[in-house]
């Protein structure tokens, strides 16, 4: 989980530790190194990263270096620039719009692990 | 285009695969299965009744699918295709997006692209070539 917002972060791992082994990094580059120490199946990133990267940016260039990890886009909005190029280019498995309930969240990370890799 | 596209299109018909092209509007099918039958076979249905029929009958690269068609749009359609062929690759045009069908195209949908009506032969033909791509890339890895 890439989330620079500690409040939500910390909330969201109390929520999933007992479905999923979860890591969490504040920004694109904690993300890049936990990347390179271990394999990951999923990766879920927010939208607004502090380190000036976007996280549809971030998530499309693991596309091309991490092929085979699923990724979802946590967004407080979307338009329809975002979304083709969460289909097209980024190969996202989802886009989840922020508030969203820690039961849906889970069913979604779930549905996608579930699924190949767009 | 790509040259290689170019290339093809002035050859006899090119078989990349099945390709099933779903509108209610019978002279745009015609259009669109007139660019896309150089590169591919082609079915048409008029309708989700139809292409659902046609389904049951072989297995398809990719389906496009128009969104507004009497008796079933074309976004619910492409959900439950994935549901049922999950390898097919879905493709909708569409003249309008409302940010509930944004979302659904990727979560529920999955879809490969969506194109905005009038939509233009380059980028259809394109699309289709890539999602078919896609497919093959796919079975590759499976």
């Amino acid at each position: 989980m890439v989330e620079d917002d500690a409040a939500f972060a910390e909330m969201l791992q109390v929520s999933l530790a007992s479905v999923f082994e979860l890591t969490w990094c504040q920004n694109s580059s904690e993300a890049s190194v936990q990347l390179l120490s271990r394999k990951f199946d999923l990766v879920l990133c927010d939208h607004m990263l502090p380190d000036g990267m976007q996280g549809l940016e971030y998530l499309t260039q693991l596309r091309a270096s991490v092929p085979a990890m699923r990724r979802i886009l946590l967004t407080g909005y979307i338009n329809p620039e975002m979304i083709s190029r969460a289909m097209s280019i980024a190969g996202l498995s989802a886009v989840l719009v922020k508030p969203i309930p820690t039961e849906q969240l889970m069913q979604e990370l779930k549905s996608a692990l579930e699924r190949p890799v767009p | 285009m790509d040259p290689a596209l170019q290339a093809d299109k002035v050859a006899p018909k090119i078989n990349h695969g099945a390709v099933l092209l779903v509108d209610d509007e019978q002279p745009l099918l015609d259009l669109y299965a007139n660019v896309l039958e150089a590169y591919f076979e082609i079915h048409t249905a008029n309708s989700v009744h139809q292409a659902t029929a046609l389904l049951r009958q072989q297995e398809f690269k990719v389906v496009v699918s128009d969104h507004l068609m009497p008796g079933g749009n074309g976004l619910n359609f492409l959900v439950t295709l994935r549901e049922e062929y999950p390898a097919t690759q879905r493709v909708l045009l569409t003249g309008y997006m409302k940010p509930e069908m944004l979302l659904r195209s990727v979560n529920e949908a999955a879809l490969f692209r969506y194109l905005l009506k009038p939509v233009s032969v380059d980028e259809l033909v394109k699309t289709v070539v890539d999602a078919a791509e896609l497919y093959d890339q796919n079975a590759v890895q499976t």
